[in-house]
């Protein structure tokens, strides 16, 4: 038994002063105001400090390019072929890159990490803890995503398999015929002995995709259109999306609240420099909860360190955002739009013992992490 | 006779020996502070404007506004040539774009002079950086466009990344001893520049020894592009040698090395913060380095390096190093950065007879819940009162 007492806690959608949570064998037990602690409880102090879930951000690369080296050492962007599913996250990743320690010190406890978006189907992401004992453990879900982007980017390296299209709509083009093919690979029309390796796994994994197991994230970063496309391509093949990035959704907010699709917005107070960042607004988030879309606030990281996750959701409370939305932005929502929300994302009897404790208010810029704890351990202090 | 204006703040911070005056008043003719204090002589007709906290003009020490234009296209100037490893002779003023809206961005932060530097910002998503070992000069922008020097100080790059640069172009030098022995080539040549050579000296050489000369006669500063802390010793014995005034941009291991920064009394312009540790050059990136560098008595700046971090977050850059510890958080971004731009004689902080460079704000200027309520340049509001 462990007892987190005296502090302010945000679940985040209600405040509870002076607060008491509970936690046993990692989940947390019991949260409430005048809880009973039990004897023997080992016991964490936080008066006159602020606890809020563990964050959780919902679109990173955070082991994928690793802290300190250098980007053309990178494992995001496979140029194999524009359709590179086959490829997975876990394969890549570098447990011991010092990426996830940072997030861990800026109170993050749940990534989602994976494939980037130089490829139309990147691969699949996957979701971890920022720490365990034992590496292997901080693994929640090895498939948890199917990684899209709908293109086309500038710049190709020169070899690969098969040629990328130049266009959107040949980038859109080629979404839909390989989506078509996985239907008809699922609904028995397609023989897996008349596909060679790479597409028979390319065709199992999209499958879990169709059969609604697990998510697209898709990347639209240059312009509000893009979001049509995605919101087409998610309503022909009734598939579960996310909409990454999302420079530009604000002009859409009304369309993806009624057809229910999240935004995982950011990064945000990332450069302007390139002509694809005209859409880039600090008020988009603010704008896109308070229109009833699901939001949640990215680092997209290392492009954004991890540590800044909470930050870029101060940022957005700064232009518009509502303080307990923006609080959510970074807990909740990303945990329900990436799979997790059952696990993470709160803090409530039966979920994971994922807490943080803050010197003041999580939306100032001075309030410093003071205590991390991930499945009811104390992973992290200042 | 020109308008009069009278700035009433709760708390105006004037960083001079005036300290913070509580419920103060600034008056503003022609452009410049008159005086400023409790209770001050007011002319019989002027505008007025109230507001909580009043700051001098935030400055950036070190960015590329107009000549790496936000929301461009790569075919737009940026202000690395790579046709030549050493070109002092380049004036960013000459590739400025005055239409960037990176001034509109900055103005609205409270934000009223920068440094617009040679070279390029911090580079995103790619690996290598547009860094030569001597890119051009720096010039000293106030953000409603007005140039206010065009000569003010001389870029130079060492380390990594103009190494990777220069490697990628396929052209020397390509090592740390490489890029020194260039210099001092150069450097050489300049101390025995008189201007009436008799030896043939080629025209585009004859530009670059003049651009060298008033470094060596100190008229203006190096400002130099340097991460880790064995560089940044380098760069420091090199400019001992030759007697010029080095200023470290980005400077990311300085804490590792602040006693030597300190006893040398070299100039620090430390950022950006929020940038990935990309590379051995940044692995030790730490939020922590503006709180040791005060603590060292070290004179630097904090800066966003715009466009690599938006122009915009200057202010909260400065929250960040409070929380790690920094105590005054305004100076790097106001009076230091005055200091190491050149124009502290005009602007940096709340003076008589210094520029009316001003911004109010609503609430503490370092933290993200307060918001720019006016900027206002040479006694004229250009944002907030709408």
């Amino acid at each position: 038994m462990k007892a987190v007492i005296g502090g302010t806690v945000l679940t985040p959608e209600t405040t509870i002063e002076n607060g008491v949570v509970l936690m046993k064998d990692g989940k947390i037990v019991g949260v409430c105001r005048d809880l009973e602690i039990p004897q023997g409880a080992y016991i964490v102090d936080a008066k006159g400090k602020y606890v809020t879930p563990g964050l959780v951000d919902g679109h990173s690369h955070i082991g994928m390019v690793t802290d300190g080296i250098e980007w053309d050492a990178s494992d995001v962007n496979d140029f194999y072929g524009p359709v590179t599913t086959q490829m997975r996250a876990i394969d890549a990743l570098n447990l011991y890159d010092g990426g996830f320690n940072e997030a861990l010190s800026g109170g993050v406890t749940t990534v989602y990490t994976g494939p980037g978006s130089s490829n139309i189907f990147g691969g699949i992401g996957a979701i971890l803890k920022t720490y365990a004992k034992r590496k292997e453990e901080m693994m929640v879900k090895d498939f948890a995503s199917i990684k899209m982007a709908l293109g086309p980017k500038r710049s190709r390296e020169t070899k690969t398999k098969s040629p990328y299209p130049t266009t959107r709509m040949g980038a859109v083009a080629l979404a839909r015929s390989t989506l078509r093919r996985a239907r008809d690979y699922v609904d028995g029309r397609l023989d897996p002995e008349s596909l060679d390796g790479d597409e028979k796994m390319v065709m199992e994994h999209l499958s879990e995709l169709l059969r609604g197991n697990v998510p697209a994230h898709i990347h639209t970063s240059n312009m509000p259109d893009e979001i049509l496309a995605a919101v087409r391509l998610i309503e022909e093949f009734k598939i579960t999306a996310t909409i990454d990035h999302g420079f530009g959704s604000e002009y859409y907010a009304d369309l993806l609240a009624e057809k229910g699709i999240p935004v995982i917005y950011g990064p945000v107070m990332m450069t302007k420099k390139s002509a694809g960042s005209r859409y880039i607004s600090d008020k988009t988030p603010g704008i896109l909860s308070s229109k009833g879309v699901k939001t949640s606030i990215m680092t997209d990281a290392p492009l954004i360190p991890g540590k800044n996750l909470l930050l870029s959701a101060i940022i957005a409370a700064k232009n518009g955002m509502d303080p307990v939305e923006a609080l959510k932005a970074v807990t909740i929502n990303p945990a329900e739009s990436i799979g997790i929300g059952d696990r993470v994302g709160s803090i409530e009897s039966g979920k994971d013992g994922d807490l943080v404790i803050f010197s003041g208010h999580p939306l100032k810029v001075k309030s410093v992490v003071e205590k991390v704890l991930i499945n009811g351990e104390i992973v992290y202090q200042r | 006779m020109t308008d009069a204006l009278v700035i009433e703040g709760r708390e105006i911070r004037t960083l001079s020996t005036k300290g913070i005056i509580v419920n103060g008043k600034i008056l503003v003719e022609n452009g410049k502070i008159v005086s400023i204090g409790r209770d001050i002589k007011l002319p019989r007709e002027f505008e007025k404007i109230k507001g909580e906290i009043v700051t001098p003009g935030l400055i950036d020490a070190h960015t590329h506004l107009g000549i790496s234009p936000i929301e461009s296209t790569d075919l737009q100037p940026t202000g690395t040539d790579s046709s030549d490893p050493v070109t002092p002779h380049l004036k960013v003023v000459d590739g400025l774009n005055p239409l960037d809206r990176g001034f509109e961005d900055a103005v609205r932060a409270g934000i009223t002079s920068a440094v617009v530097s040679a070279g390029s910002p911090m580079a995103w998503a790619r690996p290598v950086e547009a860094i030569t070992i001597m890119p051009g000069q720096n010039a000293v922008v106030k953000t409603n466009r007005r140039v206010l020097n065009d000569r003010a100080s001389l870029k130079m790059g060492f380390g990594d990344h103009p190494k990777r640069y220069m490697s990628l172009l396929k052209m020397p030098p390509n090592t740390r001893m490489g890029i020194i022995a260039t210099l001092r080539t150069y450097l050489e040549k300049a101390k025995a520049y008189t201007g009436d050579e008799e030896i043939p000296i080629t025209e585009k050489n004859r530009e670059k020894l003049e651009a060298l000369v008033p470094l060596l006669k100190r008229e203006y500063p190096a400002h130099i592009h340097v991460h880790k802390a064995d560089d940044i010793l380098k760069m420091i014995r090199l400019a001992g040698e030759y007697n010029y005034d080095p200023v470290l941009i980005h400077a990311t291991e300085s804490h590792l090395v602040a006693d030597e920064i300190a006893s040398s009394g070299t100039l620090v312009v430390f950022g950006p913060m929020i940038f990935p540790r990309r590379g051995g050059e940044l692995a030790n990136l730490t939020n922590r380095t503006p709180a040791v560098l005060e603590e060292k008595g070290v004179l630097f700046a904090i800066t966003t390096d715009h466009p690599c971090t938006p122009i915009e977050y200057l202010a909260v850059n400065a929250g960040l190093a409070m929380a790690e510890g920094l105590k005054d958080g305004l100076r790097p971004i106001t009076v230091n950065a005055a200091k190491i731009a050149g124009i502290w004689n005009r602007a940096g902080s709340l003076e008589e007879g210094k520029d009316a460079d001003i911004a109010i704000f609503d609430g503490d200027p370092t933290e993200a819940d307060s918001s720019v309520e006016y900027t206002i340049i040479d006694g004229k509001v250009e944002y907030g009162g709408e």
